[in-house]
């Protein structure tokens, strides 16, 4: 029986599909979910007409990602799933499943964007690397149709901060 | 939020040690949540083509109590994998992966990704390496049982002789916490 399952967001829409699965099947057989939100630290910018960079600011997504992440843990307590959640700052398929490992996850469940064509060559899929290196099963929801945020006329890529 | 349960399951095989691991996480989920696995298994091009027998050793591995349907198709795997999962609308896929990288991924390709990448429903990947899914043991009720009052001998919870103490108990703790009440009314 998997006992702690693993799930990734990256506080879009898509990522959140896999939510019907936490509270359908995660939640009844009580596994315990860690959640976790990768950040992948900003780049500098230049500031304009100068030779400065500003470096980005890391701690300003962090802490969104940790209102975001203890909000929708919130949901899911409220459900009476046990959770836990933490954030991490690299590259996301291997923040990924080093989390999986230090949570000692058997089993991960992500949603993917399915991307393909030019939209995967040029933005790569996090949900294909991880379940390329995961040695735990993977469980994958592909959101088919879903718009992406910032794709979205008059809609930001940041969810407002709560 | 739409409902997510799990009524069909299809678990795509090709015979290899990977895809035998896959299948018994396959035939657990299926038990567990009391849905229909379609067995199948891809022919792919240019090959020669699998013999039955194959497809039923593989399902008999599976374990007797399920309602299992097979198939065999010819084509491209993957392509094959999502046109069948979408005629018998599955609600999962489960599959082996065999976790090449590198040339031989480049090469070969993966059925998985290309399968997660295309399938309407979710999947569900067992790399060679994760331990099988073993749904946990029904707790058995315990026939030899004790009171857990006197830890005398007894079907019940608590036997017979606890029994009649606790209500006697009660029904005095009732009486004298009545009495002064009605007392009060009466006056």
């Amino acid at each position: 029986m998997y006992k702690r399952v693993l799930v990734p967001l990256d506080g879009s829409e898509i990522g959140e599909s896999i939510m019907p699965f936490i509270l359908q099947i995660a939640g009844p057989l009580d596994m315990t979910v860690v959640l976790v939100r990768v950040l992948e630290p900003p780049p500098p910018m230049a500031v304009e007409g100068t030779r400065y960079f500003v470096p980005g600011d890391l701690a300003e997504l962090q802490r969104d990602a940790e209102d975001y992440l203890a909000a929708v843990a919130a949901g899911l307590r409220a459900r009476g799933v046990d959770v836990t959640w933490e954030t991490r700052v690299g590259r996301p398929d291997t923040e990924i499943l080093a989390a999986a490992r230090s949570a000692g996850a058997d089993l991960i469940a992500m949603s993917t964007h399915g991307r393909s064509g030019v939209g995967r060559l040029l933005f790569g899929s996090v949900a294909e690397q991880v379940l390329r290196q995961a040695d735990v099963p993977v469980f994958l929801i592909r959101e088919r149709g879903a718009v992406p945020a910032v794709l979205r006329a008059g809609a930001g890529g940041r969810r407002p901060r709560g | 939020m739409s409902d997510f349960g799990v009524r069909t399951l299809v678990f795509p095989t090709d015979f290899s040690e990977c895809s035998y691991h896959a299948g018994r996480t396959a035939a657990a989920i299926a038990g567990h949540f009391g849905a229909r696995l379609h067995v199948l298994h891809v022919d792919p091009p240019v090959t020669a083509p699998a013999e039955p027998k194959q497809l039923a050793a593989a399902v008999a591995d599976l374990g007797a109590g399920l309602g299992i349907v097979t198939a065999t198709v010819a084509g491209i795997p993957a392509r094959q994998i999502c046109a069948y999962a979408g005629r018998v609308s599955a609600d999962l896929i489960v599959m082996g992966t065999h976790g090449r990288t590198g040339i031989s991924r480049a090469v070969l390709g993966s059925v998985s990704e290309a399968v997660v990448r295309s399938a309407a429903c979710p999947v569900m990947t067992i790399p060679a390496a994760a331990p099988a899914w073993v749904p946990a043991p029904l707790v058995e009720p315990v026939l030899e049982s004790q009171c857990v009052v006197c830890a005398v001998h007894s079907p019940d919870l608590i036997c017979e002789d606890c029994r009649a103490i606790i209500r006697g108990e009660a029904l005095e703790h009732t009486r004298s916490a009545e009495r002064p009440r009605r007392v009060g009314l009466l006056r």
